[in-house]
């Protein structure tokens, strides 16, 4: 595979100029094969539905060669609106593994894509996709998922806390459970693929949204009459409900999964420790930039290697290396700025930098780094 | 600098102009792209399979010939060019953008992005700055002094149209720096000389090596006739390039500046120096795509980043603000502009 693809980029090089072969002919090959394109799958919209006035349930059929994605994860969603090609991250809302009830070879997945006010993306997007057409896809990522424990361990209390669109990877984890119970009925003795017992641990979904916003409150109500151990809490904080009574009866040794706006996980953390309730039992998703911790008014050197060009920087450490770079006029590739879509990605070649999402220092060698969320610990060596 | 103009308000007229026309840019002008490219596939691959026929019949290596030096004419032109000067980067396609693309000539593709696009375009015809004017090679006003090897210079010319994919090569190399040590006072390299020297033999035998060995190895007995059709297919490339490049720059009326007219200069005066700095060709839409739109010099160089595709929409909206302003808009036949370009060069033969 490696030799094959050296091959094919030094032939497209050397004949074509062109990184690979693929990308001197996409353009040929799009003529037959719409939305074809290199480094990104293919997948056909199978169907378009509004399940409110601002959020939009999308179908799509990938290519064959799409790897399965696991309950929780998310893809990267590549849109050419009006001649422009752009990318966002949506989880997926369905299991994995669904397929298509009349072709039943063809496999499904479902996103659920809120609008919002600002989105470029999301306000083209009704209009830019039509059903039968195609969107590009990135292989499944992230690890948002359900832990070992959850699989294996019957008696680890499970809590879902979600927050608006933040209910997206939990239906997919939803009916990922009630298919494993379903299918490991008769089939017990084949129950090779995790989970490895019949999952009958306590299930919360703990769910806020504004009055009459819920999503999926019907398929909620399925997915409990399949799973007996399922609760469903549909919270309206404007109606009083609150953190602290829908978090009340998580155990230490609850697996809590917190998915919405980073201030709602915020909240979720804050009540979480007042009940003393382990962090490391804690995973969560949140859709917007890391909050920047103050640091001392630093700054760090950066020797920075840009198409073989070489520059000396000096860098505020209280800020994104992506928006250190740019405020010296350095533009760098980016993408969402909030550390999912790997398009800042570059290579830190020596130093340390902190991971802001994670908060966890990288090491000192060299390695893959995501500008829009690293920030400079030490004095660092790059390559855009 | 004509001090008649109101500099304020045709930068104002332009600047609206550019914005109203990139408000519409789009799906149209991605679809068109990428339809010059298929086009520019098909006429490479059908031109070099026709080149191997010429056994059969010597007209089949003509039209193949004739197909593959407009695949790379157009490779050149309204693709490579236009490509290179971020027209496309809008799309955020990962391979029609500024900082992938590479074209198919000696040339590579960055350091000509780097010199052509930040000292010509930025310096247009400003003696001592732009480069461009002349290639260093030729004198093509009084600005320069007379020396004994301007007498030959239409020789100097032929000779760089013949080769100008090394001429260019060689020059955004600013070869001169390179191999031979000479350094201008005040031009600091950002690249260093020894990846430049990479650059250019890594990028210019790549050229060769596939032109004049692996395609025709892979005809096999058919050798001759490939390596003699990639040979005549770059001789016109290089042709034609050079001509409608010399007619944008190089027309009796072109305008060149001193350095000391541009200090302080805004960006009005700006775009009243590209105006006078250039000069377009008239012709039909296909000429147009041939040209790469250079036969719109004049908008290329007020616009250089706004999409070729767009370049016919705003030539007469163009005119029609430089004749409010009182400014010239050079524009003629083919046949007239490269006259001018010929009297030019051999006028300034002579002291």
């Amino acid at each position: 595979m490696n030799l094959l693809t050296r091959l094919n980029q030094v032939t497209a090089k050397t004949l074509f100029h062109t990184e690979s072969l693929g990308s001197y002919f996409e353009p040929l090959i799009q003529r037959v094969k719409p939305a074809w394109r290199t480094h990104w799958f293919r997948a056909q919209v199978l169907s378009l539905k509004p399940l409110r006035d601002d959020v939009l349930q999308l179908e799509l059929a990938p290519q064959k060669t799409w790897p399965q994605a696991k309950a929780g994860q998310h893809v990267l969603l590549t849109l050419e609106i009006n001649g422009r090609l752009m990318t966002r991250p949506f989880s997926i809302s369905s299991a994995p593994d669904q397929r298509q009830t009349l072709q039943p070879k063809k496999r499904v997945i479902r996103l659920t894509i809120k609008h919002t006010a600002d989105g470029a993306f999301t306000s083209a997007l009704s209009q830019h996709i039509s059903v039968g057409g195609f969107v590009n896809l990135s292989a499944p990522q992230g690890e948002f998922l359900l832990s070992d424990s959850v699989l294996n361990l019957p008696e680890t209390p499970l809590w879902l806390v979600a927050a608006g669109s933040g209910i997206t990877p939990f239906m997919a984890m939803l009916h990922q459970l009630a298919l494993s119970t379903h299918r490991l009925k008769p089939l017990f003795a084949n129950a090779i693929q995790s989970p490895a017992h019949k999952p009958s641990n306590p299930i919360y979904v703990v769910y806020f949204a504004k009055a009459g916003e819920h999503l999926y409150v019907d398929e909620l109500t399925v997915l409990a009459q399949l799973l007996p151990q399922l609760k469903v809490k549909l919270l309206v904080r404007k109606n009083g409900d609150n953190l602290a009574t829908a978090l009340q009866g998580c155990l230490a040794s609850s697996q809590v999964l917190i998915c919405g706006p980073g201030q709602f996980k915020q909240d979720v953390d804050h009540q979480l420790d007042a009940i003393n309730h382990p962090p490391q039992h804690r995973q969560a998703e949140y859709f917007q930039a890391p909050i920047l911790p103050k640091t001392d008014n630093g700054e760090q050197h950066i020797q920075l290697t840009q198409r073989g060009k070489q520059t000396q920087l000096t860098l505020a450490t209280n800020d994104t290396l992506l928006n250190g770079l740019e405020q010296q006029g350095i533009s760098a590739t980016f993408g969402c700025r909030i550390g999912v879509c790997h398009q800042c990605q570059c290579v830190k070649k020596s130093g340390v930098v902190r991971n802001l999402r994670t908060g966890e220092l990288s090491q000192q060698g060299e390695q893959l780094i995501q500008l829009c969320i690293s920030q400079a610990v030490t004095p660092l060596e790059l390559e855009l | 600098m004509n001090k008649n103009i109101n500099f304020d308000l045709l930068a104002n007229e332009l600047d609206d102009l550019k914005r109203q026309t990139l408000k519409d840019v789009g799906a149209i002008d991605a679809a068109y792209i990428r339809n010059v490219i298929v086009w520019q596939r098909g006429l490479e691959w059908g031109g070099r399979a026709l080149l191997m026929l010429g056994f059969i019949h010597p007209l089949w290596w003509v039209v193949g010939v004739l197909s593959l030096a407009s695949a790379k004419i157009l490779d050149n032109m309204e693709i490579g060019h236009n490509v290179l000067h971020g027209q496309y980067d809008w799309m955020n396609d990962p391979h029609i953008n500024s900082r992938q693309f590479d074209w198919d000539i000696a040339c590579d593709g960055k350091s000509w992005q780097r010199i052509h696009n930040y000292e010509h375009h930025t310096y247009t015809n400003v003696i001592g700055k732009d480069r461009d004017f002349g290639y260093g090679l030729l004198r093509l006003s009084n600005d320069f002094s007379w020396r004994l090897k301007n007498l030959w210079q239409f020789i100097t010319y032929i000779y760089l149209s013949v080769l100008f994919q090394w001429g260019i090569s060689y020059h955004e190399l600013a070869a001169e720096r390179v191999f031979m040590g000479k350094k201008k006072q005040g031009r600091a390299s950002k690249v260093n000389a020894s990846e430049l020297k990479r650059r250019f033999f890594s990028k210019g035998g790549k050229q060769l090596f596939k032109d004049y060995l692996v395609f025709p190895l892979l005809a096999g007995p058919l050798f001759l006739w490939v390596i003699s059709g990639n040979l005549i297919a770059n001789l016109l490339r290089n042709l034609w390039t050079s001509t409608i490049i010399f007619c944008g720059h190089f027309t009796s009326d072109v305008h060149t500046f001193s350095q000391a007219e541009c200090e302080n200069e805004t960006q009005g005066q700006w775009y009243y120096r590209q105006a006078l700095g250039s000069s377009n060709i008239l012709g039909g839409k296909l000429f147009h795509i041939l040209t790469g739109h250079l036969s719109f010099q004049i908008e290329h160089h007020l616009f250089p980043d706004l999409p070729s595709s767009r370049y016919q929409q705003v030539a007469p909206q163009v005119q029609a603000i430089f004749a409010r302003h009182g400014i010239a808009y050079h524009t003629g036949p083919f046949l007239r502009q490269y006259s001018q370009v010929v009297k030019r060069i051999l006028r300034y033969s002579l002291p």
